[in-house]
């Protein structure tokens, strides 16, 4: 039996801007804050700057193409020597490659101890919820999946995702953690993005940035951190080794 | 109408009984006995021609270089075709470790990961929703 002591972290899902790196980088907080060392891979080719990981966390975060023949062949080598987890935040066009790395690699990998999660958004939107479930019927058992509901408006209606036969289906066969991550104010989330921002550095005031030093947006930051890290803490197992 | 002799069969058979019964012919030819000779003079990159040359100066043998030629080829044919005639399976594995492990590897049962797929979604097929769809 494999003793598992490494772990893969990272985001499925082919639809864009369902919030897949705004996930990632909130995980990355919640292992800082935690104070357990991470790898942080920005394998959103698409994302070049703006709004991409490495926008979010500049200096520690390495920037991996992943359409080469290699892959995902990144994770194994960061794995070598580096921290135990890695969190990666693939692109929407990730897709075919990381079925591919799958069928090729997950076997020998899987062998050295490594596990892998991924990390599935869905909104409101059916190309979310579809997205994820053709990500799964890629990738079948080899990971463990956790499903982040975004509720991208105030009334958000997931029922593409909560009622739907291939999405029941999905849940009674994998199980997924599921967790939610509640609608943020635009006037907090939209400076957020524009200038690189994590949600964290709002909550603790260590901006420069005047709209977001209002106490009002301090306060909303630090309340959603709170929510979106006890969502975190529920799915623990799934992130940790 | 097309007539048919009955009895072809029979007599054809009786005919490969009786030859087989007659000991083997000797060689007819008179290169024979210089088999070898010829084999090395070849070998060592002679003409067929040579060779003729060297067979009438040498040994008092008139032979043509094309009735050469056939004699070699003949026998390499033969050759040839007692080559491709393998031991029996069980003695050439006794005679060769290399074989063993190869009829080692042969028996091993070949291990297929063809997990069976637990989830199946087609993704040009629009999700349905179910009879309680739209409840939250």
């Amino acid at each position: 039996m494999t003793a598992y002591s490494k772990r893969v972290v990272f985001t499925m899902g082919g639809k864009g801007g369902v919030g897949k790196t705004g996930v990632m980088v909130s995980l990355a907080e919640w292992f800082a804050v935690n104070e357990i060392p991470v790898t942080l891979l920005d394998l959103d080719t698409e994302n070049k700057a703006r709004g991409s990981l490495k926008h979010f966390f500049n200096g520690s975060v390495t920037k991996v193409n992943i359409h080469t023949p290699a892959g995902l062949d990144a994770f194994v080598d960061h794995l070598d020597g580096g921290a135990p987890i890695i969190l990666a935040d693939m692109g929407a066009g990730a897709g075919q490659v990381a079925a591919d790395w799958f069928e090729s690699m997950y076997e020998d990998v899987v062998e050295t101890g490594v596990r892998f999660t991924a990390v599935g958004v869905v909104t409101p939107d059916p190309a979310s919820v579809e997205s994820v479930l053709a990500w799964a019927n890629r990738l079948q058992d080899r990971v463990e999946y956790v499903i982040v509901e975004n509720a991208t408006s105030a009334l958000a209606d997931f029922t593409y995702w909560r009622s739907t036969e291939q999405a029941n289906r999905f849940r009674e066969v994998f199980a997924p953690e599921i967790l939610q991550m509640e609608f943020r104010l635009a006037e907090l989330e939209n400076p957020v993005r524009q200038h690189g921002i994590r949600l964290g550095q709002v909550a603790d005031r260590k901006v420069e940035v005047d709209e977001l030093k209002r106490a009002s947006l301090v306060m909303r930051a630090q309340s959603y951190r709170r929510r979106l890290f006890s969502e975190f803490d529920r799915a623990k197992q799934a992130f940790l080794l | 109408m097309i007539l048919q002799h009955p009895s072809t069969d029979l007599v054809g058979n009786q005919l490969l009984a009786d030859f087989a019964d007659l000991p083997p012919k000797p060689p007819r030819s008179k290169l024979e006995p210089h088999r070898e000779l010829i084999r090395e003079l070849r070998r060592s990159g002679r003409t067929y021609r040579e060779v003729a040359h060297l067979f009438q100066e040498r040994l008092g043998l008139y032979v043509a270089p094309s009735t050469l030629h056939s004699f070699v080829k003949v026998r390499a044919k033969h050759r040839k075709r007692t080559q491709f005639e393998l031991p029996p399976l069980e003695l050439a594995v006794a005679a060769s470790p290399a074989l063993e492990r190869v009829a080692a590897l042969k028996s091993k049962p070949t291990v297929r990961n063809a997990k069976p797929t637990r989830f199946v979604f087609r993704e040009n097929e629009p999700l349905t929703l179910t009879n309680n769809g739209g409840e939250q």
